[in-house]
């Protein structure tokens, strides 16, 4: 019965979904400019609703429930700096960055900073680091995809959530482009936050009045297991190690850098910043509160200790009215195909704008919109393939996806806050400290392993940090010397 | 428009500073939702100063 009741929601999902996807194929899509940013022309809405679903993964209903459940309240702190500094960023930089994309008809991220910097060299590097980056993290929506249908049907249904899964992203994102993600997008944001709230709802309306449990008394035993504090977990370092990646998330990930391009005018761009405010605020505290209340569960004996912190979610949805937990259960499927779908666009983007049309004699607008087809066909059978082999360095590779971008975050920055960096210093510097950087991130991640990498450290600072100073010096020494020529 | 851009800014690197000191200088043992109430309006306020900001550019030319 209850498997019956996963299936027919999940069915329910993909049919509305890929009827949203074939009526968005009517917005029309002509160029390259079409298929990957919409034509410039994304309203409001639907830009927040994508900006925030293409944002907020799996990771947060699986490992921020979790990560809140065993380790307390530092997980909120870890997600509301990522929260804090994505609002700071966009408020400063998106209405510039949006006016330069269309001036400019940039597509992809990395157009923009060969763009930027005038540099083809730089563009292509980019588009390599996104590559050695973003694969395996796509390899992980679909490996959630599949632990999740493993976990309501049996070992054989991993497989088939996987396929399952790459066959929605592919169709999704296929269909039409930016418009088919974006409308699908905002389908799924929508039913990621109902779910939320209709989980926090019943495990604090329902749960605990029925199983008796006194939430005051509750909080007190937490408090006094240091839940409610900083628990050992959150050290200074693994704070730090934790949240520096994630507060350049908003600059660094070409996927969300993307939709700063993408509103219709600067009204549809303040909506798009205010909505996702609205979205991103309300999903970390509920996602959170979820994880401390299950945790809440366990202190008053209700539910046993769960030693595996990714298991606390599916663990409470076999709690759960079928109907009700097919529904969460669903919303986190969607949370995990909208953030792959747009990441393999914007990939594909980058391969057929910044390395087809750069180093092609005689590129073509049609010939660069097959080599993005190509570019998504072959990105879902690689991470398929990926995928079904069950690697769990792969998963540690997603972990470690945001430190190997971080090097972008100065070059980045430097370029959007003086969009004046057209000169072979500070090309050189980019470049050099682009290199470095990943080189860094890399070899740590291959001698260490990427788990251990990600929060170890260098003097008492988190391998991260390093890095962002030596990337950040480098443009800086670049920026002094063009300064002192002129 | 310069004196709001500065203001803004200033807030916005002191309000990411605070979220990293004040728990591990002051709630790092806190036994109630203190340190959660902290994070939660020291983003929540960010959030509506972005907002106000960005309507503000908005409005400006």
């Amino acid at each position: 019965m209850s498997l019956l009741m996963y299936l027919t929601m999940l069915a329910t999902y993909i049919v509305v979904g890929t009827l949203i996807a074939v009526v968005s194929r009517r917005l029309g899509i002509r160029t390259v400019q079409d298929y990957y940013v919409a034509g410039y022309r994304l309203s409001g809405f639907l830009a927040s609703m994508t900006y925030a679903a293409t944002t907020y993964s799996a990771f947060m209903m699986i490992g921020l429930v979790g990560l809140s459940y065993a380790t307390g309240v530092g997980a909120l702190g870890f997600e509301l700096a990522y929260f804090v500094a994505t609002l700071t960023f966009l408020a400063l930089f998106s209405k510039k960055v949006w006016s330069m994309a269309r001036k400019r008809k940039w597509v992809s991220p990395a157009e923009m900073l060969s763009d930027l910097y005038g540099s083809k060299i730089l563009g292509i590097i980019v588009s390599l680091i996104y590559l050695v980056a973003l694969v395996p993290y796509i390899s992980a929506q679909l490996i959630g995809i599949g632990r999740l249908l493993e976990g309501i049907g049996g070992y054989e249904y991993y497989v088939y959530g996987v396929l399952l899964g790459s066959i929605i992203i592919f169709a999704w994102t296929f269909i039409a482009g930016i418009w088919s993600v974006a409308t699908t997008d905002t389908y799924q944001g929508l039913w990621m936050i109902i779910a939320s709230l209709a989980y926090i709802a019943w495990l604090y309306l329902i749960l605990y009045p029925s199983a008796n449990v006194n939430l005051a008394e509750v909080f007190r035993e937490l408090g006094s297991k240091k839940l409610l504090g900083l628990s050992d977990f959150w050290a200074l370092h693994v704070f730090l190690a934790f949240t520096i990646p994630w507060v350049f998330f908003a600059v660094t990930n070409p996927q969300v850098v993307q939709r700063l391009y993408m509103p219709r005018d600067e009204k549809a761009l303040f909506k798009m910043i205010s909505l996702f405010a609205l979205f991103g605020f309300s999903y970390t505290i509920i996602v959170t509160l979820v994880g401390l209340g299950a945790r809440g569960l366990t202190e008053a004996g209700v539910l046993d200790y769960i030693e595996v912190r990714d298991l606390v979610t599916p663990i409470l949805l076999g709690k759960i009215h079928s109907a009700l937990a097919a529904f969460i259960f669903t919303s986190i499927v969607a949370a995990a195909v909208s953030t792959a779908d747009s990441i393999i666009l914007t990939v594909a983007s980058t391969m057929s704008k910044d390395l087809y049309m750069k180093l092609s004699r005689r590129p073509s607008e049609r010939k660069a919109l097959t080599i993005g087809y190509l570019t998504i066909a072959s990105l879902v059978i690689i991470t398929v393939c990926i995928a079904l082999t069950k690697p769990g360095f792969i998963v540690e590779m997603s972990v470690l996806s945001s430190v190997i971008l971080l090097p972008l975050a100065p070059v980045t920055i430097a370029a959007w806050i003086t969009f004046k960096v057209r000169n072979k210093e500070m090309k050189l510097t980019a470049i050099t400290s682009l290199a470095l950087g990943t080189i860094v991130s890399l070899y740590v991640a291959i001698i260490y392993g990427p788990k251990k990498a990600f929060i170890m450290t260098w003097y008492g600072l988190p391998i991260s940090f390093w890095t962002l100073i030596v990337t950040t010096v480098l443009i800086l020494i670049g920026y002094l010397v063009v300064k002192m020529k002129t | 428009m310069k004196t709001v851009v500065i203001a803004y800014i200033t807030w916005s690197l002191l309000v990411i500073a605070l979220i990293y000191i004040i728990p591990y200088v002051l709630l790092k043992n806190a036994m109630d939702l203190s340190l959660y109430v902290f994070w939660l309006l020291a983003s929540m306020i960010h959030m509506l100063i972005t907002i106000a900001y960005v309507k503000f550019k908005e409005l400006k030319p």
